[in-house]
């Protein structure tokens, strides 16, 4: 725990000395429009793409920090303007108007506004362009130009939208910008791109008026990069990058070794097939989410899926990398899959066999190779082996004593999903992966993945044994200590899994109470008044539906119903989640305070010309509160534990920070043990903080 | 003549099992002092709650100056800001220091001024003698001290007249000397009330007019002298000769 408080303590310091140092040199402030890609967007919460890049890069050059902050395009050129920002950077078109009112830098890239036409198109040059039916995107240069140049011309909010309108035929002709159109039309091979741009641009970037000298030292350094080939990689870097078909891969988060294999696995195919791999950790769940409320551009990968999940993603394909069959004596007792429970069951170790074994039956007798598993069978060792088909039907020729269940026991095979737009590419891949396995390469990139997993494994067994010089008990533990929380940093999955559960619980316990407090008024004023007896029926269906539903199945509906189709925070899924569950649990909490409230209260109030609701909130609901403090106390405590489901949606709270620990190290005692003591401790504290405030409410008394 | 303050006209009261005030009529004029006496169960709480609308009436009227209080749309409290009511169980807000009961009411229905407010119920508790009090909550008094903060909680409305809900049946024996003395001393002055009581001996010094009910109806109604002690009627008659 010391270490753990000095390396907090050093974070701590380290980020303190960062701060003055950036106070210390001078700050540029850059504003962007982050939509633009590959010129501004965001990636993993940080803008990227060319523009942020090359200032970023002229600025460190010329001895400034740089703060790039993210805001609407039309404020762009005003933050310049008006002195809030320096420089304005995001692909701005160099136009006349703009002119008066900002200084523009040498222009870094000339683009252009093309035609993208269907390949038997009239259309051969802007001279045809009048009458057509043109589509553009919603306020690009292409829009401005159409619009003063040619004719009304109709908007899409995305290039995508437009494309697909000239497709499908309700468009002759989309003006759009060239790089983009580029893409379009790689995938739309009835699609051609008019050889003549309709209108070249420049992008430049923009600074304030009074900033004349600022601006000739960045063109000074411009110019540098221009010549040394600098800018044009940059340009190029981002370009391909974001041409790149994007693979978003989930990888099994409970079991390391498992996810490891499968990361280097991809990797490989990634490199293979020019994509970006984008990787995560998450469960099945977390796949159907994704799938759902992000159609476009993404291939999902890597989780074995059952057929009732699979039904849900019609757009998938099958990598089948291995069968596995079922061996056992000719005169076993065995006689369907079934029987194997409690039975002694071989396998080769770390193979998939081994690993859904231990998942669905129980762990298995792992052996080095499929021979020493068959000989184990013959020898008794194990009642069944199971092994990969072709190993086994070799096998099964020399050995007449045992047999073989001609059916699969268990395929290993990964889903690759993508979305409705994407059938298409996902076809392509798949025959790519299909040529690769009947090739081998597919087998020589698994024997890769598996080699590059072998040498981390003994690269960190090494580093084990370095701490572990002591054999004694004392430094067992030492040793479990260090393993569980000091390498890898893994205490960070217990900080911030504890900020998680913190932040879920504070919001929810918030909703909970203002849900909670209208929820028992109402009820109430029904029961004291007779009157609002529609809301009062509204709340008893929130009351008995809540209450009588599990809140893990509460926060799966939410999340996967109410917010299936939405790209929404899951901390806020969490956070609505448990608040309208707990709401539901204060609301009877206060209920029955306001009820405890004795009747000549309320009377007395009301006998001295208040109200119905100033008595409620002068006299009853203060006195009430008071009476359930420890209740809803008791509340709160109940819900910092329930919020430990959390982990079902894949957000990682307290208790999902332990498991990812557990399944790296396979050690239970420490990650539960610590992950326990923070609850308690959390809980200790908000008991006694609750005796505070009821003894100061109680002094009155 | 003076001002009628209340006109009670047939009225009834039903519960689900019994009912407790049985075509009641009678006026209450401003300045009289009127105590409503009768056997446990007679309706005498009722009819008093109804005069405040604390019950609401099943038929009959309940004029207060001339308006009819059992109007549907009539808003009651700005018409409870007139009646003063005291509780045979004191009701005091115990999450309120004594001064804060006091000035609740008075401020949140904009009569007065939070400064005022304090102003009046300085005077209100240096006059019954529990200034030094006025920090205190209500759980660190005597009963008699409580039901006297209730009178003067609200005489701070400046009521046309006050309600006593059985006002000492509550307290200790010795406390109820000075609970009395003060509804004697706000009889004198002139303030109208209706008292439901069973101290008949006080009914008898100080009331105007002492009703009598029994089963929900008003049995006599006269001056002390006539109701309590020469009445004819063998109901009253025998009431009075057990309590007295």
């Amino acid at each position: 725990m010391k270490r753990l408080l000095l390396v907090m303590a050093a974070v701590m310091l380290c980020l303190c000395g960062c701060k003055e140092e950036t106070a210390r040199k001078k700050t540029l402030v850059m504003v962007t429009n982050a939509t633009f890609p590959p010129y501004e967007y965001v990636d993993m919460g940080k803008i990227e793409g060319i523009d942020p890049e090359v200032v970023r890069r002229i600025t460190r050059k010329m001895g400034y920090e740089l703060e790039i902050q993210d805001m609407a395009f039309d404020a762009i050129i005003a933050a310049v303007q008006t002195g809030k920002a320096q420089i304005a950077a995001s692909g701005i078109t160099v136009t006349e108007d703009r002119k008066k009112k900002v200084l523009f830098t040498d222009p870094y890239v000339v683009a252009a506004q093309v035609m993208i036409v269907p390949k038997n198109s009239p259309v051969k040059s802007a001279a045809d362009l009048k009458g057509k039916r043109i589509g553009v995107q919603h306020g690009t240069t292409g829009d401005t130009y159409v619009k003063e140049n040619i004719q009304e011309p109709q908007r899409f909010q995305h290039g995508p939208d437009a494309v697909t309108a000239l497709v499908s035929g309700k468009l002759d002709v989309v003006v759009i910008d060239g790089e983009p159109a580029e893409a379009y039309v790689s995938k739309n091979p009835q699609l051609k791109i008019l050889s003549e741009p309709l209108v070249k641009e420049e992008y430049a970037f923009a600074m304030g008026k009074e900033n004349k000298e600022l601006l000739d030292k960045f063109n000074a350094e411009l110019r540098k990069m221009k010549a040394s080939g600098e800018l044009a990689k940059v340009i190029n870097h981002y370009r391909k990058l974001n041409s790149k078909v994007k693979l978003t891969v989930f990888l099994p988060p409970e079991n390391a070794i498992d996810g490891k294999y499968l990361r280097s696995m991809m990797e490989q195919l990634a490199e293979r097939f020019d994509f970006r791999a984008d990787y995560h950790e998450g469960g099945q769940e977390a796949v159907a989410g994704v799938i759902q409320s992000d159609v476009k551009q993404i291939i999902a990968v890597a989780i074995p899926l059952t057929q009732d999940q699979k039904k849900l993603l019609p757009y998938t394909e099958t990598l089948i990398l291995g069968e596995y069959v079922l061996v056992v004596p000719k005169s076993s007792d065995i006689k369907d899959f079934s029987m194997l429970n409690g039975k002694k069951i071989g396998a080769v170790k770390g193979t998939f066999a081994d690993r859904y074994i231990e998942k669905n039956i129980h762990p298995a007798h792992v052996f080095a190779d499929a021979a020493e598993v068959l000989n184990a069978v013959v020898s008794g060792k194990v009642d069944a082996a199971v092994v990969e088909r072709k190993i086994a039907e070799v096998y099964l020729k020399k050995d007449k004593n045992l047999k073989m269940f001609p059916e699969n026991f268990v395929r290993e095979e990964y889903l690759f999903l993508v979305g409705k737009e994407n059938q298409s590419l996902l076809k392509e891949f798949a025959a790519n992966m299909k040529k690769m396995q009947s090739s081998g390469d597919l087998k020589k990139i698994l024997e890769q993945a598996n080699t590059v997993q072998n040498a981390k494994a003994i690269r960190s067994e090494v580093k084990q044994e370095k701490v572990m010089d002591e054999d004694s008990l004392w430094g067992g533990i030492k040793f479990s200590f260090y393993n569980n929380f000091v390498k890898d940093q893994r205490y960070t999955y217990l900080v911030k899994g504890f900020f998680v559960t913190i932040e879920i619980t504070v919001l929810a316990v918030l909703m909970g109470i203002v849900i909670g407090f209208f929820v028992a008024v109402i009820r109430s004023t029904a029961d004291l008044t007779g009157k609002l007896k529609l809301l009062d029926g509204l709340c008893r269906v929130y009351l008995t539906v809540i209450r009588g539903t599990p809140v893990v199945v509460q926060l799966l509906i939410i999340y996967f119903v109410i917010f299936g189709s939405v790209n929404v925070d899951k901390v806020l899924v969490a956070v609505i989640a448990f608040g309208i569950n707990s709401g539901a649990y204060v609301a009877e909490i206060i209920r029955g305070g306001i009820m405890s409230i004795d009747k000549g209260q309320m009377e007395a109030g009301q006998s001295l010309g208040l109200t119905y609701w100033q008595s409620m909130r002068e006299i009853i609901l203060p006195q009430a509160f008071k009476n359930v403090l420890p209740a809803l106390g008791n509340e709160f405590i109940v819900l910092l534990k329930e919020t430990s489901v959390a982990g079902y949606i894949a957000l990682q709270d307290l208790t999902r920070g332990g498991d990812i620990i557990r399944s790296q190290t396979y050690d239970a005692f420490f990650p539960l043990i610590a992950v326990a003591l923070i609850y308690l401790t959390v809980v200790v504290f908000l008991s006694w903080l609750l005796g505070c405030l009821e003894k100061r409410l109680k002094r009155n008394e | 003549m003076s001002e009628t303050i209340f006109e009670v006209r047939d009225l009834v009261k039903q519960f689900p099992a019994l009912t407790a005030v049985d075509h009641v009529s009678t006026t209450i004029n401003r300045g009289e002092v009127v105590f409503v006496v009768g056997p446990s169960g007679s309706g005498k709480s009722t009819f008093l709650r109804c005069l405040n609308m604390l019950e609401t009436p099943t038929s009959g009227q309940v004029l207060f100056k001339g308006q009819d209080i059992t109007a549907k749309e009539l808003p009651l409290n700005k018409f409870r800001q007139q009646v003063g009511m005291v509780f045979q169980h004191f009701n005091l807000f115990p999450h309120l220091t004594i001064r804060k009961n006091i000035t609740l009411a008075p401020v949140r229905t904009h009569r007065l001024t939070a400064k005022e407010a304090n102003e009046k119920a300085d005077a209100l508790l240096k006059r019954i003698g529990l200034y030094d009090k006025r920090n205190a909550y209500p759980a660190q008094l005597s009963g008699g001290q409580k039901q006297r903060i209730a009178i003067v909680r609200a005489l701070a409305m400046n009521p046309d007249v006050l309600l006593f809900d059985e006002p000492t049946s509550a307290l200790d024996p010795e406390m109820v000397g000075e609970v009395l003395s003060l509804m004697k001393e706000l009889a004198q002055e002139g303030m109208t009330m209706v008292v439901v009581t069973h101290e008949i001996g006080f009914a008898a010094e100080v009331a105007d007019r002492v009703i009598f009910m029994d089963h929900g109806q008003i049995v006599v109604s006269g001056t002390p002298e006539n109701v309590i002690k020469n009445s004819d009627n063998p109901r009253v008659r025998d009431f009075f000769s057990k309590v007295l």
